[in-house]
């Protein structure tokens, strides 16, 4: 009895030997095509003992047989190969233009992302270099920094290239809704205590450069009817014990520009895989 | 709304913190008692690391009022305890006395 377990690995190997066969087929010709005009070669070379001086194809044996068979399939293979179109080269661009597009495209919606976020902290007066704003999607159980914006170069520059499920401050948002954390210590060593609490490992804590003493976060969701479709998460941090607040996340909610960042990232929902994928492989320059 | 605070602080000194935290957990069920929009109070301790957690649901119109509202209950409690508890709010200040100091290390908000 043959089961579906046993026949899915055998049909998988059949379509990738198939498309293999497919992609392949004129180098194997050209290869095999080779292999036997040395074999053919071989005793014209190393096998003539009498002497004799003769036409290679006075005689028939299988050295001839197998020239004309390598001959032919060097022909047949190197024709089809130089009229396959596309070509490997064309590929390559093709490639190339779409991996440049995909840039583009990240570093595009980045830059949207941040003029949003930067008329919101504006509006927070958090436009300071104690503070900055950060936008993350969602993706393959981890969130990706979408675009982020500080008064301080230091805070701006992007860390990790994606942020586990289950730690800080944003996991909590993307569970809750949203979150706010304020009175973090000023000493070092009890601040990390405190971030071991939020999930993180002792090394992460320690290699984090901005000491946000209190944060705000806050799930993105884009609105699907009636019901909300999680998004991304924003984070505002501030290096005040209370730079950030409850009462920054109140006003928060009643800017026009969070209602602008929750349309853009709605809108823009379905590229945050490959968006991500993008910003992860190629974070856009600091700006 | 109902938004869940939880409060951890840090004790100085060598007073005896499992007595001290019991008058905690006390005082918080007294004013969850006599106050309305306080619910779930609970206290825990770390010995070891004199650390103190506090953990409430408060019942407020904005995140703002619920903030200042867990500060004003945690503060109250801990003046509860009836040792002359210092708070110092996150400020990692050395205590300037020798009563024990209780030194605020975070307040998380999350709706509840």
């Amino acid at each position: 009895m043959t089961d579906a377990t046993a026949a899915t690995p055998k049909r998988f190997l059949a379509e990738r030997l198939g498309r293999f066969v497919a992609l392949n087929w004129q180098r194997a010709t050209i290869g095999i095509g080779t292999i036997a005009l040395a074999v053919a070669g071989a005793p014209e070379l190393f096998g003539r003992t009498d002497g004799v001086e003769y036409s290679y194809f006075d005689r028939w044996g299988w050295p001839q047989f197998v020239f004309l068979g390598g001959f032919l399939a060097l022909l047949v293979g190197g024709i089809a190969h130089l009229k396959i179109r596309p070509t490997y080269g064309d590929l390559l661009a093709e490639r190339d233009q779409a991996v440049s597009t995909a840039n583009d495209r990240a570093n595009a919606l980045e830059s949207v992302l941040r003029a949003i976020i930067t008329d919101l902290t504006d509006a927070l007066n958090l436009s300071v270099s104690s503070a900055r704003a950060s936008v993350y999607c969602f993706s393959d159980n981890g969130f990706v920094l979408l675009s982020r914006v500080s008064r301080n170069p230091e805070w701006k520059k992007r860390g990790r290239a994606s942020y586990p499920a289950d730690q800080g401050l944003i996991s909590k948002a993307w569970r809750d809704s949203s979150a706010v954390l304020v009175d973090l210590p000023a000493n070092r060593d009890d601040w990390e205590a405190q971030l071991a609490d939020l999930g993180f490992s002792s090394e992460v804590a320690e290699r984090l450069s901005m000491q946000a003493r209190s944060l705000v976060a806050i799930r993105v969701d884009a609105l699907m009817g009636s019901e909300k479709l999680p998004v991304g998460v924003l984070v505002l941090e501030s290096e005040g014990a209370r730079g950030v607040n409850g009462a920054t996340l109140d006003r928060l909610l009643k800017q026009r520009t969070w209602g602008i960042l929750q349309n853009a990232m709605a809108n823009a929902r379905k590229h945050f895989p490959a968006v991500a994928n993008t910003l992860v492989r190629n974070p856009p320059p600091a700006e | 709304m109902k938004v869940r605070v939880s409060s951890q602080f840090k004790v100085s000194g060598t007073s005896d913190l499992d007595s001290q935290t019991d008058a905690l957990y006390v005082a918080l069920i007294e004013l969850e008692r006599s106050e309305t929009d306080l619910t779930e109070g609970d206290v825990t301790a770390s010995l070891g690391s004199r650390l103190v957690g506090i953990s409430l649901v408060i019942d407020a119109t904005s995140w703002e009022q619920a903030e200042a509202r867990a500060r004003e209950v945690i503060q109250h409690a801990i003046v509860m305890i009836g040792d002359q508890v210092l708070i110092a709010e996150g400020a990692g200040v050395a205590p300037t006395s020798d009563a024990p100091v209780a030194d605020i290390q975070s307040i998380e908000l999350i709706p509840a």
